[in-house]
């Protein structure tokens, strides 16, 4: 599939990235030559110097062939423009980077009459990406998979955890219908086999049937106290969409921002969360506004190393749960092992919503774990492909991929070596990323490159 | 500072008065009344000397702040000045101090009177004082800038320094087709209550007397015993229904008559009002039944015309409420300094300045709390500026200050310190009759003539919402 990428910015590189990985061919547009330089040295794409509302730009021949056009520019009457331009000219399908409210929630113009197939918003998404984390019952990190029956579960493992601690996995009382999938250790993903022990500061990644899952969690930590209090500190876009989601769940906010205007800005917005215009790293600070007894504490600062620091800091200080953003995934390592709870970044959320959307109907799910080694993926395999008939262990999967479900009708099996797959099954899979398109292909979907 | 444009406008604000005091001598002429005689000279001093100042070369049409300033203060002095005229030349009231604060009072619809005997003036002096009210009520600059558009006076400037309270007040585009769609609604809603007060059974001339003083929120009836003075209660009920609407915000009115009801209903000072009004109604009405022996109905009708009266700043009474209990008294007295609505015809503080100084206040708690806290001082959903908080809380200081120095002054003249501290609240809320010798029952004719002229600037300074007339009396305007 040809994609144009309007936009080198990070958002637009990070695509561009898990495009050219995916196989697909690639076109970047930018009006600054500087950057431009720096794609053609590290990507093998074509780049189009010009102003991506410009008709001028995209009336060419090669980008009036491609398949998608994906405008990410910082601004997003460009990306508009752009979408709207771009169907005009027979792009068939387009995605525009949106970040003011007052243009995604507007009423009278809908996407559609933008040209517009779906609009991401990397800051929004990655506040519904928080909230959901803070709000969730249990203290591990779920995904819902095969509409919900199947779920992927990671927990950070401690010493009280004494179903898994220093336990090998086949010694293990866990229920039949779930699997470990992986462990993270000092951030290197492993794929265990039944003689693997699991030691003290892993995170273990569960797939299994959703019952199964949840029973195993709820074994290994008690329920989590609803969350009532949260403390925010940036004021930034994520800060924002992430206190305007709590205030209307009804929990009590507070904004830690250092901008005296964006503050005003902020308290205008929100009249139920209290905005406090101060150095969110200053321990006396937080302390006088009662960090120790808060349920949550999210970091949402432009800087990476103040936002996990001061994570750690305020979970030390007693905060229940923190999570932090982060735009640099090659931070994530660390983040488990510091124990902050979960890292969030906006950058990797955003380039899974649009592999999703570039997969279509055909990959029904994808969620990127955060050390972006591993990928868990849905799909229906198609009729006829190489999968179908063929026991498990003969199947010819690429080592470290593991068939965490079958969805078959409305049976969910947990599949063993021995198990046989048919046509129209739902998988989910999990795998490494470099073998995702092998997978792929295997399941009659080989396709997607074309 | 552009005094040829100053002088200009004044002029037509000065023909203006001359066109409203030609129903007046209609009556005269009409019922062959000495007053007419009056009139005739009134009208053509008036309107020659209007005339003369509207003739004035203006080189260039631009309003400063100043010039704002300097127009709404003299314009309503020089309305009170000359429309003295028709009492003095009538002989209706032969002292200049006297017909000059009888004017002012019509004018900035206060409603305090010097006259013990109302029913022996001219009727068509009695038109022309009730008619003094309903010009006020609007505002005399927004009538003027109703009628002449090619005024073209760089609007807000003026109509702020003009209409109450400090919310918004646009409701279209331009000056004058705001100032039009207000006087609209204010004609809309004199017609329905002269109506209204003619089907439950007064005169025409009676009508009109009462609805002028009505719609302005004024007080000037043309009986002694003021609405006292017709049994009928049907009249009392609708009196009561045409105050308590005249003392909302009219820019609301407009969006209700557009079909539009939730401004109204959202607006958090509409709330207030008609929530102070109501609590007010129980006490008082609950306070007559215990002490005075009143039957529900009537408690219910004196309590609540009494209580919609001096909270809209109106002054209209059906009764002496100098007899009632003391707590009755004390609430009327309260009601005195709370006042109706922004952007209504009421005098008053206002109710949505005693909501932004509450929001303020609380807030400060806050802060005590979180130092570091930016809360907005908010109303409904809406966004106080912080200009507006500041300038709100000097007003209620100046208010306040004033309020003393004159209680003082007024003392000094010997009036005893009830009378007058409720003369003073009263003239400067432009509520009207107040307690103790200046109650219902007597009026302010006692009170000396340097005291009637510090009554009088009072009014002035309530009507234009105070910081209007204290800016052209300080020193910084002159000297700038």
């Amino acid at each position: 599939m040809k994609v144009i990428v309007i936009g080198a910015g990070k958002v637009g590189k990070e695509i561009a990235t898990r495009l050219l990985a995916e196989g697909h061919d690639l076109v970047m547009i930018d009006k600054d030559n500087a950057r431009l330089e720096k794609i053609e040295e590290d990507f093998d794409c074509l780049c189009i110097r010009g102003s991506g509302s410009a008709a001028k730009t995209l009336n060419s021949s090669v980008v009036r062939e491609s398949d998608l056009l994906i405008a990410v520019t910082n601004s997003d009457e460009v990306n508009m423009i752009a979408s709207m331009t771009a169907k005009r000219i027979g792009i068939p399908r387009t995605i525009a980077r949106v970040r003011d409210p007052d243009y995604s929630n507007n009423l009278v113009i809908s996407k559609e009459d933008l040209g517009i197939d779906m609009i991401i918003n990397p800051d929004y998404s990655a506040a519904i990406e928080i909230n959901r984390l803070l709000t969730m019952a249990l203290p591990v990190h779920m995904e819902p998979f095969a509409r919900g029956r199947v779920q992927l579960a990671d927990i950070s493992v401690n010493e009280s955890m004494t179903l898994f601690v220093n336990k090998k996995l086949m010694e293990m009382d866990l229920p039949r219908s779930m699997l470990i999938v992986a462990i993270s250790r000092n951030g290197e993903m492993l794929i265990p086999g039944g003689q693997d022990t699991v030691i003290t500061g892993d995170v273990i990644y569960l797939l299994g049937h959703s019952d199964a899952i949840s029973k195993v969690c709820s074994k290994v930590k008690k329920k989590r106290q609803k969350v009532h209090s949260v403390m925010i500190l940036g004021g930034g876009r994520i800060g924002f969409y992430l206190a305007e989601k709590l205030c209307v769940q009804g929990m009590r906010v507070k904004i830690i921002e250092r901008n005296k205007d964006r503050c005003r800005e902020l308290a205008e917005k929100l009249p139920e969360a209290l905005v406090l215009c101060t150095d969110g790293s200053d321990l006396e600070v937080l302390r006088r506004e009662g960090v120790a007894d808060i349920d949550g504490f999210v970091t949402t600062t432009g800087l990476d190393e103040e936002n996990l620091l001061l994570a750690l800091l305020a979970k030390q200080m007693g905060a229940k749960r923190v999570i932090a953003k982060i735009s640099r995934p090659g931070y994530a390592p660390l983040v488990e092992q510091l124990g902050v709870d979960a890292a969030i970044s906006p950058r990797l959320i955003t380039a899974g919503e649009i592999l999703r959307f570039i997969k279509g109907g055909r990959v029904l799910s994808l969620f990127l774990l955060l050390n972006e080694k591993a990928e868990v993926i849905e799909l229906v395999v198609q009729p006829g492909s190489k999968i179908v008939g063929r026991p498990l262990y003969k199947s010819g999967l690429p080592a470290g991929t593991i068939i965490g479900a079958i969805q078959r009708g409305n049976k969910t099996i947990i599949p063993r070596g021995n198990d046989i797959i048919n046509d129209n099954d739902r998988l989910v899979i999990f795998a490494l990323g470099h073998n995702v398109h092998i997978i792929e292909t295997l399941c009659g979907l080989g396709g997607l490159t074309a | 500072m552009n005094k040829a444009l100053i002088l200009r406008t004044l002029g037509l604000v000065l023909l203006c008065e001359a066109v409203a005091m030609l129903p007046s001598l209609g009556i005269a002429i009409f019922l062959r009344e000495d007053a007419m005689r009056a009139f005739v000279i009134s009208i053509s001093v008036i309107g020659l000397i209007g005339a003369a100042l509207g003739r004035i070369k203006v080189h260039s049409n631009v309003v400063g702040y100043r010039e704002g300033f300097v127009i709404a203060t003299a314009s309503w002095l020089f309305m009170a000045m000359f429309g003295s005229l028709p009492f003095l030349l009538s002989g209706a009231i032969p002292s200049f101090v006297n017909a000059f604060f009888e004017t002012m009072s019509g004018f900035t619809t206060t409603g305090a009177t010097i006259l013990s005997d109302i029913e022996k003036l001219p009727q068509s002096i009695l038109f022309w004082r009730s008619l003094t009210q309903w010009l006020g009520g609007m505002g005399v600059i927004v009538l003027t800038l109703a009628l002449i558009p090619s005024l073209k006076l760089a609007g807000m400037k003026l109509f702020r320094a003009e209409i109450p309270g400090p919310a918004k007040s646009k409701v279209l585009p331009r000056v004058t087709q705001t100032a039009r769609e207000l006087y609209k609604l204010y004609i809309i809603f004199t017609v329905l209550e002269i109506v209204a007060l003619k089907i439950a059974g007064l005169s025409w001339f009676d009508s009109f007397i009462q609805t002028f003083s009505t719609v302005a929120t004024g007080g000037y009836s043309n009986y002694n015993a003021s609405i006292g003075a017709f049994a009928n209660p049907a009249v009392h009920y609708i009196i009561i229904f045409f105050m308590l609407i005249c003392g909302m915000n009219f820019a609301l009115h407009f969006h209700a008559l557009q079909g539009n009801f939730r401004p109204m209903w959202r607006d958090p000072e509409t709330r207030l009002y008609l929530s102070l009004v109501v609590l007010a109604c129980i006490l008082v009405g609950a306070n007559l039944i215990a002490y005075n022996g009143y039957g529900l109905e009537e408690a219910f009708r004196m309590s609540s015309f009494q209580v919609v009266s001096i909270i809209t700043t109106t002054g209209f009474t059906t009764t002496d409420f100098n007899h009632w209990p003391l707590l009755s008294q004390g609430i009327l007295f309260v009601l005195m300094f709370i006042g109706g609505c922004a952007g209504s015809t009421s005098g008053g503080i206002k109710n949505v300045r005693y909501l932004i100084l509450f929001k303020t206040a609380s807030r400060q708690i806050a802060k005590l709390i979180h130092p570091k806290a930016v809360i907005p001082v908010r109303l409904g959903r809406e966004v106080i500026p912080e200009e507006l908080v500041e300038s709100v809380q000097s007003f209620f200081f100046i208010y306040f200050a004033l309020l003393l120095v004159s209680i003082l002054i007024i003392a000094s003249m010997g009036v005893d310190l009830f009378s007058a501290i409720a003369a003073v609240v009263a003239t400067l809320g432009n509520v009207g009759p107040a307690f103790g010798a200046v109650g219902p029952a007597y009026n302010y004719d006692f009170i000396p003539v340097a005291g009637k002229l510090l009554l009088s600037l009072c009014m002035l300074v309530g009507r234009l919402e105070i910081y209007t007339v204290l800016v052209v009396l300080s020193v910084r305007f002159w000297r700038a």
